[in-house]
């Protein structure tokens, strides 16, 4: 696949002179899968990286782009190796090079920046300690001498009172804090090249952008190379010269930067494209037709309470106000320093806000805000400490009866966050879905499967998915059947804690359309939980900023948007990578390529 | 931002869509079969050369429990002392005890109590782990430090010493309690100080799956805490327990032999490997007529080893992931 | 951390009082009458009989007793034994002899079980780590009294090695062949755990991170692989000295040492209560107290733990 003529190496080219740091020709990876089976992961890689550059590879899980980063650095896990190709460290191919050859590269020459931080500093060792390791490892300084490099070092990766966290263990750091050690880590012996495996995707936004940024100008003053992996295109096209779009293990566009990210031309860069939520500005369907649902919904809903309320046990008014949350409240008490001594923590302070019938109310704010916690007091997994969750005008505190308890939680269901963990493993697809209807004793054995292949029709799964097990369908597959779980009892109102979070770009640009389609469909109103500002976008009408516990600011969508009025919204709307970045030909919106199912 | 100039292999490169064809975002695969995870397990399990090892012991010893007569015709009971010590001879493969019984005939009848202590003592501990865990790990609050504690207070006797002295507190209420009797003191005096290992255990997973979103997502169905803790919570948390409970099966039938070599096991009127071995040990300080022990022994040693290869098998069924841990 | 400590004792007290107190109960549920088995055959009249209970508090509530004893207990006075010595005369001869055979078994399995189970561990699935596993399982399944009349006909007898018995004046040599027997069903346990923690660590994230810094694997698997496996095998261990002193009867038993295990064991045949529950509870005691030194060896190793 070395398609371009000008991945030929010509040293003497008009450019000038400069030779590249690294060049990778026709990168293959296979994964021995088998006593004689190999897994290719990674196939005909080619990639250029001149000193000092920023260059990204950009893929979705799977897509192979850590496989190539660990196979510069020689650090493949498990049964993976190198099968071909090339991978030229200036100018002498590493791709199968000695152990020791490596070693002796590594730190000094090339240096890493893992993408979990909680997981990669040893909790034995000081912070300290496993940065002077690299120092004397690296021949670069020891004892007292390397002891002060240390501290400079975390002073230069921007961590304050370098002097004393030098001294402390990764687990009394932040996750930020211990992703700048990482970067100290990284940088510590001055390689030319650093590779950044997804150095940010574990933190919160604002943080991610203080330590990209800073990251920025080190590498910079140093003139580093860095090689970044991401998965988010916005913030490569943001950070990076040179932009690589890897698919499937191989890669199927590559350029300037900002000439892809402005006129894509493969398909699937251009489905990147459309689909990145940092890049889409729109919400996925026009304030019109918002406006309709809207109506619809308050409509149906007043149906419904009138025939209710013929019934003696009318819980339905139809407002048109579904949920309204009055001064919601929770303090947990934990575990202080003493014995006996406990301290409250407020998670939740005094948050009033109401959802509107047939609309998208998001809660957006970073973790340990508060807005899961609201999530589940309003689900009722959680006792509020103070405050009030009245569901369509009737305090949900005040139905004593088991059964009233029963109808009050058949309105309002969950979707939650973790595709993995959100279905019982052990139960089928089928089983699943039908738990709620079972529960709740409702139709023949005959009505509920009909009923479940209507729920699978709704969220576009085959019907041949019913017998099937959760671990045999993908992240995004899992999160369809845990909406169509939610949806079989015919809810009201859906409540998405971080329900796309944790998929691919595509799949959850997949999954936000699902949801605003059956949102048109069945009239159904959200309460949206994410830590996504750019997803809140494309999906809310009405968005809540919390942060520490409190709201900071609750307005419609386009007026958060366009015009914040707290400094805090603004710093998570400045963090959103890649959000300044100009679109050219595709639009998000009015021709969003075809993302939907296709069997 | 980037300089306008493009380097040598940086041009704009943009692979042909024969060479990477697109396929559709988050397509459902057409060819699975559907497999619960306890299937899979089994047909992991059944890849497994460790399983069919133990298999065949396992099944070898069903056989022997369940018609001894077709291995021996001879009467374990049955003691001559004329025949003390003689060797073997035909239908008297091993030769003869002390006492003049046949060993072959003793080792294959003695199967019955050593595998009966074995499976009941795991039944009852794995009953009463399952349960008490459950409910401890589940539950919370003060039942969770009630059983914890009660666990550790129990973890803190050591057992053997607990066990002879249970046994000997029994011996001297009711010292006349025939075959079932007998087995049953062993595994209540083996039952009563086993339970907490696999209370601890279970109580640790059943922590784990209850933080799990889908015990969520059942309670806000509407799901009782009941419904909750016995279709998802316990099924899900089974897993390590039985691994631990296929090999402490083994570890139970050692425990057994060990309490009848200290003569506080069965008593001696019960045909068992540990009473055998407890005759034997005469023989083996002089080094002579050693068939007398080997020949239990080896049949033990076997049984144990097949139930801890079945476990070591479940294992690896269960958790490919953590391959041979 | 002095919190964590303080915290580690007052858990403690229920178990040891729990412990002692389901000793204690099973102990004097035991039918027969323990003056007259105290006195033997001799007939004595009703009132030697009431100065011996009220000597002993026989003549008392249960719960007083049981507390009465606890009360002496603290004290290290259990009372005295049929033939008139006092109880913890008898346990200060015979603790030091299990002491001295546990410690040398927890050496034996330490020393091996660590050596071989990082090894195996490091070689994960290769001949040395499969070979590894099939004799732990073969260790597992062969009966602890079995491998003792074996090694005692083989290396005691037939080589003549080792001492047959170890008898009243005990060496350490002579105590080497049955803290090897001791040592074995525990070191294969300690094998297995070493070579699984060792194994799962070579994958850690962090191991990976050191990797990438430059350092030679020589530095890797000294800093970061073997500390942080040897965590939970060095708690595994420190449990284990508890259970070996407990565990000894047996081996005690068939290498005729003097130690507690054949205590605890004659005093029960010889329905000597006071004995059985007084060596049941300094077991119970160095459980606790190794259960203490464990969670410290815990917090010493781990800081996650020291500045919780």
């Amino acid at each position: 696949m070395t398609a371009t003529p000008t991945t030929a190496p010509s040293r003497s080219s008009a450019s000038g002179a400069e030779a590249p740091l690294l060049e990778v020709r026709g990168l293959d990876v296979a994964f021995q899968t088998g006593r004689k089976e190999l897994t290719p992961a990674v196939s005909g890689v080619d990639l250029t990286v001149y000193p000092g550059q920023t260059v990204a590879i950009v893929g979705e899980s799977g897509s192979g782009k850590s496989t190539t980063a660990h196979a510069i650095i020689g650090l493949l896990p498990g049964t993976g190796r190198v099968t071909g190709g090339q991978i030229l460290f200036e100018g002498a191919d590493i791709a199968q090079a000695r152990t020791r050859e490596m070693v002796a590269l590594r730190g000094a020459s090339i240096g890493l920046v893992p993408q979990d931080p909680m997981s990669n500093l040893n909790p034995l060792w000081t912070v300290g300690a496993q940065i002077k390791e690299s120092l004397t490892a690296n021949g670069i300084a020891s004892g007292k001498a390397a002891d002060r490099r240390v501290v400079e070092l975390l002073e230069e990766a921007g961590l304050p009172d370098a002097q004393r966290r030098a001294k402390q263990y990764p687990h009394e750091f932040s996750g930020g804090m211990r992703q700048r050690a990482l970067i100290a880590m990284g940088l510590a012996a001055r390689p030319k090249l650093l590779i950044a495996d997804e150095p940010t995707s574990a933190l919160d936004v604002t943080v991610q952008k203080q330590i990209l940024d800073h990251l920025d100008t080190l590498t910079d003053d140093l003139g580093v190379a860095v090689l970044l992996i991401t998965h988010d295109l916005g913030l490569a096209a943001e950070r990076a010269d040179h932009l690589v779009v890897m698919y499937k293990g191989q890669i199927v566009e590559s350029g300037p930067a900002l000439e892809i990210l402005q006129d894509p031309h493969h398909p699937y860069t251009q489905r990147l494209v459309a689909s990145a939520p940092s890049l889409a500005s729109q919400r996925l369907s026009s304030l019109q037709h918002r406006a309709e649902v809207r109506e619809q919904a308050v409509q149906a809903a007043e149906e419904v309470a009138s025939e209710v309320a013929a019934d003696a046990a009318a819980i339905g008014k139809g407002l048109d106000d579904v949920i309204t949350v009055e001064n919601l409240t929770k303090v947990f008490k934990l575990p202080g320093k003493g014995p006996f001594n406990k301290v409250d923590f407020l998670a939740v302070d005094d948050v009033s806000f109401s959802l509107r019938r047939g609309t998208t109310t998001a809660i957006v704010g970073e973790s340990g805000s508060g807005k899961s916690t609201v999530a589940r007091m309003v689900l009722g997994l959680l006792e509020p400490t103070s405050g009030t969750v009245k569901f369509d005008g009737v305090d949900v505190e005040d139905i004593r009866g088991k059964s009233e308890r029963l109808r009050l939680r058949r309105r309002m269901q969950p979707i939650f966050q973790n595709p993995y963990a959100s279905l019982d493993p052990l139960f089928s697809i089928y089983r699943s879905i039908e738990e709620p209807l079972r529960t709740h004793g409702i139709g023949t054995a005959k009505e509920r499967e009909a009923k479940v292949r209507d729920l699978l029709d709704k969220v576009s799964l085959p019907a041949s998915v019913m017998s099937r097990f959760p671990h045999e369908l993908s992240g995004g597959q899992r999160q369809r059947v845990a909406i169509a779980r939610a949806l079989a009892l015919d809810p009201e109102v859906v409540i998405c804690d971080e329900a796309v979070s944790a998929l691919d770009v595509l799949v959850q640009a997949q999954i936000l359309t699902l949801l605003n389609d059956l949102q048109a469909e069945l009239g159904l109103s959200y309460l949206f939980i994410t830590h996504d500002l750019a997803v809140v976008r494309q999906i809310a009408d009405d968005v809540l900023v919390m942060q520490n516990g409190q709201v900071v600011e609750a307005a419609p969508v386009e007026q958060v948007f366009s015009s914040p009025e707290q400094d805090y919204t603004r710093a998570l709307l400045d963090a959103i990578p890649g959000g300044s970045i100009p679109l050219g030909v595709v639009e998000a919106g009015d021709d969003l390529p075809d993302v939907t199912l296709e069997d | 931002m980037p300089e306008s100039v493009t380097r040598p292999g940086q041009a704009r490169f943009v692979a042909s869509l024969e060479e990477t064809p697109l396929q559709a975002v988050d397509a459902v695969a057409s060819d699975v079969v559907p497999e619960s995870q306890w299937k899979e397990a089994w047909k992991r399990l059944r890849r497994s050369v460790l399983f069919w090892i133990s298999a065949v012991i396992i099944l070898g010893l069903a056989i022997v429990i369940a018609f001894p007569g077709l291995f021996t015709s001879a009467d374990p009971n049955y003691a001559e002392l004329s025949r003390s010590f003689e060797p073997p001879s035909d239908g008297h493969p091993f030769g003869f005890t002390r006492q003049g019984a046949d060993v072959w005939a003793r080792t294959v009848y003695g199967a019955r109590a050593s595998v009966a202590v074995g499976v009941l003592t795991t039944l009852v501990v794995v009953v009463l782990g399952i349960v008490s865990g459950a409910v401890a790990g589940f539950f919370g609050g003060w039942v969770d430090s009630l059983i914890s504690r009660l666990a550790d207070i129990f973890l803190a006797i050591p057992l053997l010493l607990a066990c002879i002295v249970v046994i000997s507190v029994i011996n001297n209420a009711w010292p006349k309690r025939g075959f079932w009797g007998s087995i049953l003191v062993v595994v209540l005096a083996l039952s009563l100080f086993a339970w907490p290992q696999i209370t601890r255990q279970m109580r640790g997973a059943v922590l784990e799956i209850k933080s799990l979103e889908f015990i969520d997502a059942a309670s806000a169905i509407g799901a009782t805490r009941m419904r909750n803790l016995v279709r998802h919570v316990v099924p899900n948390a089974l897993a390590p327990v039985i691994v631990t409970a296929t090999i402490s099966l083994g570890v139970f039938i050692v425990a057994e032999a060990t309490l009848s070599f200290l003569g506080l096991g069965l008593p001696s009127g019960v045909v068992s490997w540990g009473n055998d071995l407890s005759d034997a040990q005469n023989e083996v300080r002089s080094g002579q007529h050693l068939s007398v022990m080997w020949v239990p022994a080896t049949a033990l040693a076997l049984t144990v080893l097949g139930f801890i290869l079945l476990g070591e098998a479940v294992r690896e069924a269960l958790d490919p992931k953590a391959s041979r841990r | 951390m002095a919190w964590y400590i303080a915290r580690r004792l007052l858990l403690m007290i229920p178990v040891i009082l729990g412990a002692t107190f389901i000793i204690y109960a099973l102990v004097f549920l035991r039918p027969g009458d323990p003056v007259l088995n105290l006195v033997g055959d001799k007939p004595i009249g009703p009132d030697v009989k009431a100065a011996i209970e009220a000597e002993y508090n026989l003549d008392k509530p249960f719960l007083v007793q049981w507390l009465l004893f606890l009360k002496d207990a603290l004290t290290f006075n259990f009372g005295i034994n049929f033939s008139g010595e006092p109880v913890a005369a008898e346990i200060a001869r015979a603790f030091p002899v299990t002491a001295t055979l546990a410690v040398m078994a927890l050496a034996i399995e330490a020393v091996l079980g660590i050596g071989l189970g990082v090894v195996a561990g490091l070689r994960r699935n290769g001949w040395f780590d499969s070979s590894m596993l099939l004799v732990t399982l073969v260790m597992l399944a062969i009966p602890i009294f079995v491998v003792g009349f074996v090694f005692q006909l083989v290396f005691g007898v037939k080589l003549g090695w080792a001492d047959v018995t170890v008898g009243g004046d005990w060496t350490i040599g002579s105590l080497l062949l049955p803290a090897i027997v001791l040592a074995i069903v525990d070191l294969a346990y300690t094998l297995r755990l070493t070579r699984t923690s060792v194994a799962e660590n070579l994958l850690a994230d962090h191991v990976r991170t050191a990797r990438a810094k430059g350092l030679p694997n020589r530095l890797v698997v000294r800093n970061h692989v073997l500390r942080n496996s040897l965590v939970p095998v060095v708690t595994y261990l420190g449990v284990n000295l508890g259970t070996l002193m407990a565990g000894a009867v047996v081996t005690e038993g068939i290498f005729n040492v003097p130690g507690i295990g054949n205590l605890a064991f004659d005093a029960i045949s010889r329905g000597e209560n006071t004995t059985v529950v007084s060596v049941v509870t300094v077991m119970v005691l160095v459980y606790a107290l190794m259960s203490l030194v464990v969670d410290l060896l815990y917090a010493l190793l781990d800081p996650r733990i020291r500045y919780a």
